[in-house]
């Protein structure tokens, strides 16, 4: 795990116990700054959330206890029941696949996001060339009409969320510089229409809605930079 | 005292506040943030037997309450619809930076705040969330990175500027 894939990790789940998250975080001398940082925002953050709390809760919620008693003893009918609830809950677990696949995970980023959807400002190229950088895709920022650029967690992992005006509406691109794929993919799923190719050691994904032609804008992206 | 008591009461020792503030910050209004709590732990208690490990507690009680909050929702739509910003600014004690974050998180999607109080407050990894509020994995780890997000940016426009931004 390298310093920008740890700091990408630790704003999503700080406390992560992944043992190569934690290595990471006890000896990367570079991170220590950062993890103090985001230590103090987290402790804030708790601090925000710990409201007061009624005096006595404790004791009135086990004196309301004490006033109920059970009504099943934990006998052949809570296991009946159980079983029940088991056996359709099995079954599903059986029968779904256990990973979503890279296409539906581009589909429920695009979803998860979908107010970017909506931008209509122009972002800087400035802007555009951090987002690239901060996730390793070096190169001169290649494209016109950007409404939206940043940096995502996709699959874990630090991916660059940009949206451009296509022909049919905005038109997302994903550069996923760690998800290798060995040949092109298509999605074509919920209204949305689009490719993940392979781009440097990882893909990208580029997604508009149906009938968008996304030939050259394929042809700008991997005519453009690719992952360091 | 029964075994099952005496497991009870610790449940209860060790997760009543945070379940507490949990509720809060769901219905924003502090009796009905009470009645959530007792009304979980009832049920927690009925239902001890299928607890089988402890460390899993924290997560099985807040599946509960989470259940009862929308079922109570389903019977009614309570009429406090945002906490009102003196209740929780009422700690004279409390840093500018907590009521500042406060009044943040109340202006933070529901959807945004929902797994990061599961985080914070619950202590459950993204999984847990993700398996809690029948989301994929990826959609929370999505969710939780724009919270962190969302609330430094909106802190930084208040003048606070010392958690600096991602791009």
């Amino acid at each position: 795990m390298n310093c920008q894939e740890f700091r990408q990790y630790y704003l999503s789940e700080p406390r992560c116990q992944d043992s190569v998250f934690l290595e990471h975080k006890l000896t990367c001398l570079a991170c220590t700054e950062f993890t103090a940082q985001e230590a103090a925002f987290e402790q804030a953050l708790a601090g925000a959330f710990a409201v007061p709390v009624p005096e006595n809760l404790s004791a009135r919620v086990i004196l309301n206890q004490t006033l109920h008693q059970p009504r099943w003893p934990h006998g052949l009918p809570a296991a009946a029941a159980a079983l029940l609830i088991l056996i359709p809950v099995i079954l599903l677990l059986l029968l779904r696949p256990w990973a979503p696949s890279l296409e539906q995970d581009v589909l429920t980023h695009i979803t998860d996001e979908r107010e970017h959807l909506a931008a209509r400002d122009r972002v800087p190229e400035s802007k555009i060339r951090a987002v690239l950088e901060t996730i390793g895709v070096a190169g001169k920022p290649f494209l016109n009409n950007v409404h939206y650029a940043g940096v995502c967690p996709i699959r874990r992992q630090p991916g660059g969320h940009l949206i451009v005006a296509g022909t049919q509406g905005p038109v997302t691109i994903l550069f996923m510089p760690r998800e290798a794929i060995g040949q092109q993919q298509l999605i074509d799923a919920d209204g949305f229409h689009g490719i993940i190719v392979p781009h440097g050691a990882g893909s990208v994904a580029i997604v508009g809605q149906s009938g968008e032609a996304l030939d050259d804008l394929k042809r700008q992206l991997l005519g453009g930079p690719e992952a360091s | 005292m029964g075994a099952m008591q005496i497991e009870f009461r610790a449940l209860v020792e060790a997760h009543s506040a945070n379940l507490y503030r949990f509720a809060y910050w769901l219905c924003r209004d502090r009796g009905c943030a009470e009645d959530l709590v007792q009304e979980t732990f009832l049920r927690a208690w009925r239902a001890l037997g299928d607890l089988r490990e402890a460390h899993a507690a924290k997560g099985w009680l807040i599946t509960i309450l989470r259940r009862e909050h929308a079922r109570l929702h389903e019977r009614y739509t309570p009429e406090i619809a945002e906490i009102d910003p003196d209740d929780i600014a009422a700690e004279a004690t409390a840093p500018i930076e907590t009521l500042l974050l406060r009044q943040e998180l109340l202006r933070l999607n529901e959807e945004y705040r929902e797994p990061l109080l599961m985080q914070v407050l619950g202590g459950l990894s993204c999984e847990e969330i993700a398996t809690a509020m029948n989301l994929p994995t990826s959609t929370v780890v999505t969710r939780l990175f724009r919270a962190r997000q969302k609330l430094r940016a909106a802190l930084a426009v208040n003048g606070v500027a010392k958690w600096r931004q991602q791009p």
